[in-house]
C-alpha cells in the first residue's frame, strides 16, 4: 500500500522491500539482515561495515589460517580481505550467497601472500617445535596441535596453490564440490580431481613424515 | 580385489567411515594393507587435529582498527 506521498512504507527493521525475499541462484535465500548489510556498505556506512567485519571475521580468518597455518599471516590476510571486501562489494551480485563471494576472495588472498611470502616461510619442523608452549592453555593439547599444524602447514606446500584451496575447502571447511567449484570457478568435475590429486599427494606427504618422526623416537 | 585396487580406493576417499564391503574384507586378511589404511587414518586424524581454528586470546583485539588503518592506506 502507497503512502500519500506517494513511497512505499518500510518497516522498521531497516530493509528494503528486495532485501526481504531474495533467494540465490541454487534456491538459498541470503539472510535479509545481511543485504541490508551490504546496501548500508554500498552507501559508505561505517558502522555497517564494521558489523559486517564481526559477522564474517571468524569464516575468513578460519580459511586464511588453514591456507597458510599461522595466525599472524591468517590475521593480516584477513584484513587484506576486508579491504578487498569494501572495495568490490559494489561487484557483488545479491542473487549469489555472500559467503562464498568472501570465500574466493578469501582463498585468492591467501594465495597471493602465499607466493609473495612463502620463500620466507621455510621454517624446519624441528624449529617449531622448540618454540615454548603458550601459557594458560593444556601443554600436551598446545603441543600436539602445534605439532599437527606444523605438520599439515609443511606438507601442504607439495601442494599447488589449486590443489590446497580445494582440499582446505573440502576436507577442512567441509563445504559441498558445488560451492567449491563457484569458489574457484571451476566445473565440477575438474574439483573432484584436484581434490583426488591432492589427498594422494597431501597423505603420502604426511605418511612419509609420519614415519620419518616416529623412527625418530 | 587385489592390493592395488584397494590402497587406490583407501587414498581417494574419506576414511572417517567404515570402508566398503569389499575393501574391508580384503583389510581383513592383508596386513600389508591394513597398515597402509592404519598409515592413512594416522594422517587424517592428523589432519583433523590441525582443523580447529583456536586463535590466540588477543587476536581479535585490534583487528577491526588494522582494517580501517588499512583502508585508509588503500592497502589492496
Amino acid at each position: 500500500m502507497l503512502k500519500d506521498d506517494g513511497f512505499i512504507p518500510r518497516k522498521d527493521d531497516g530493509l528494503e522491500p528486495n532485501e526481504r525475499v531474495s533467494k540465490t541462484a541454487d534456491g538459498f535465500a541470503e539472510d535479509p539482515q545481511v543485504l541490508a548489510l551490504i546496501r548500508r556498505v554500498k552507501e559508505r556506512d561505517e558502522a555497517a561495515f564494521q558489523e559486517l567485519v564481526e559477522r564474517y571475521r571468524t569464516q575468513v580468518a578460519a580459511l586464511a589460517f588453514k591456507m597458510v597455518g599461522d595466525y599472524e599471516d591468517a590475521k593480516d590476510i584477513s584484513q587484506i580481505v576486508f579491504v578487498k571486501t569494501f572495495y568490490n562489494l559494489k561487484r557483488f551480485d545479491p542473487k549469489k550467497r555472500f559467503s562464498t563471494w568472501l570465500y574466493r576472495i578469501t582463498v585468492n588472498a591467501a594465495i597471493d601472500y602465499w607466493r609473495r611470502y612463502k620463500k620466507h616461510r621455510h621454517e624446519d619442523l624441528e624449529e617449531a617445535e622448540a618454540r615454548p608452549v603458550e601459557a594458560g592453555r593444556t601443554p600436551e593439547g598446545v603441543f600436539l596441535r602445534k605439532d599437527a599444524t606444523e605438520r599439515i602447514k609443511k606438507a601442504l606446500e607439495v601442494l599447488s596453490p589449486k590443489q590446497r584451496s580445494i582440499f582446505v575447502l573440502r576436507d577442512m571447511e567441509g563445504l559441498e564440490i558445488a560451492e567449491i567449484a563457484t569458489i574457484m570457478d571451476i566445473p565440477q568435475v575438474t574439483v573432484r580431481w584436484y581434490l583426488h590429486r591432492a589427498r594422494i599427494r597431501l597423505r603420502g606427504e604426511l605418511a612419509r613424515r609420519l614415519r620419518a618422526a616416529s623412527a625418530k623416537r | 580385489m587385489d592390493c592395488r585396487r584397494v590402497v587406490e580406493k583407501l587414498a581417494r576417499h574419506d576414511l572417517a567411515g567404515r570402508p566398503e564391503g569389499a575393501v574391508e574384507r580384503h583389510l581383513a586378511r592383508c596386513s600389508d594393507c591394513r597398515q597402509t589404511y592404519e598409515e592413512l587414518r594416522a594422517v587424517d586424524e592428523t589432519v583433523r587435529l590441525a582443523l580447529v581454528f583456536e586463535h590466540p586470546p588477543n587476536f581479535w583485539e585490534d583487528f577491526y582498527q588494522g582494517v580501517r588503518l588499512r583502508l585508509k592506506a588503500r592497502e589492496i
